[in-house]
C-alpha cells in the first residue's frame, strides 16, 4: 500500500491448456 | 618444613599467563567501555517517503504497515477497483511483493527478470514495463530494495544485484554492481550460468 493504491503480485492462470500462466501486477484505486 | 617459595610451580605460571576469571571479564569491561566511546554510530536508514513502500514489510523492521496511508477505510476498500494491470511474466512464478519508491513499481519473477513499472500507470489498461533487467538465468524470489538512488535485488544464485533505480534511460538495463554472497542454489531446475557468463 503506498501513494493511495494497491499494488500486488498474481500468477493467473489462462484457464487454457495451451496458453501458459502469466504473472502480473495488479494496481489498485479508490474510484 | 621449609618451602621454596621464590621457585615458580607450573600452577604460578598458568596464574600468571592466566588471570582469575574476574580479572579477565574486567580487562574485556574496558575494553568494551573504550571500543563504544570511539565506535561510529551506526547509521539509522532514513524513513521511507509517505508514498513509498521501499522494501519488504516498508522498513528494515518490516512492520508491514503504512501509517502515512489513510485513504482506505473499513468503509471504502470495498469499492476498490483495477486501476492498471502490468504483465512481466508468461509460463512463470512470483512470490516476492512488489515495492514503491519514487513513483516505481519494482516486481521480480522466477524467470529472474526485474521489472519496473511507472506507479502512475501509462493511461492504459494493461502497461508495459519502463524497463527490465535478466539477472543472470536465475530465479528472483525475494523483494527488492530501494534505498538512496539504488535498487538491489538478490537471486537465488546468491548473487546481490545493483541499479540505478531511475533505470539507465533503455528498456533493458545492467546491473552497475553485484556481488557473490553465498552458494549458488539450484531452483525448480534452474542453474545460474554465474561465473561461467561473466
Amino acid at each position: 500500500v503506498a501513494g493511495g493504491k494497491v499494488m500486488l503480485n498474481s500468477i493467473d492462470n489462462t484457464g487454457a491448456p495451451d496458453v501458459p500462466a502469466q504473472t502480473n501486477l495488479y494496481v489498485l484505486a479508490l474510484p | 618444613l621449609q618451602t621454596n617459595s621464590d621457585t615458580p610451580t607450573p600452577r604460578d605460571r598458568d596464574r600468571r599467563l592466566c588471570p582469575p576469571w574476574f580479572a579477565r571479564v574486567g580487562v574485556l569491561a574496558v575494553l568494551l567501555l573504550v571500543g563504544a566511546a570511539f565506535a561510529t554510530p551506526p547509521a539509522v536508514a532514513a524513513a521511507p517517503a509517505a508514498g513509498d513502500w521501499p522494501q519488504f514489510g516498508r522498513t528494515a523492521q518490516h512492520p508491514n504497515t503504512n501509517p502515512a496511508e489513510t485513504a482506505f477505510t473499513p468503509g471504502n476498500v470495498a469499492g476498490l477497483a483495477v486501476a492498471w494491470t502490468g504483465q512481466f511474466g508468461e509460463a512463470d512464478e512470483t512470490e516476492a511483493g512488489p515495492v514503491v519508491a519514487g513513483g516505481s513499481v519494482y516486481v521480480t519473477g522466477f524467470d529472474g527478470n526485474l521489472s519496473v513499472f511507472d506507479a502512475a500507470g501509462c493511461g492504459k489498461p494493461v502497461c508495459p514495463p519502463r524497463w527490465t533487467a535478466q539477472l543472470d538465468n536465475a530465479v528472483i524470489d525475494s523483494s527488492v530494495a530501494v534505498a538512496g538512488g539504488v535498487a538491489y535485488v538478490g537471486d537465488s544464485g546468491g548473487r546481490l544485484y545493483a541499479f540505478p533505480a531511475a533505470g539507465c534511460g533503455r528498456p533493458i538495463c545492467q546491473p552497475r554492481g553485484l556481488t557473490q554472497l553465498g552458494p549458488d542454489q539450484s531452483y525448480q531446475g534452474r542453474r545460474s550460468r554465474w561465473p561461467a557468463a561473466r
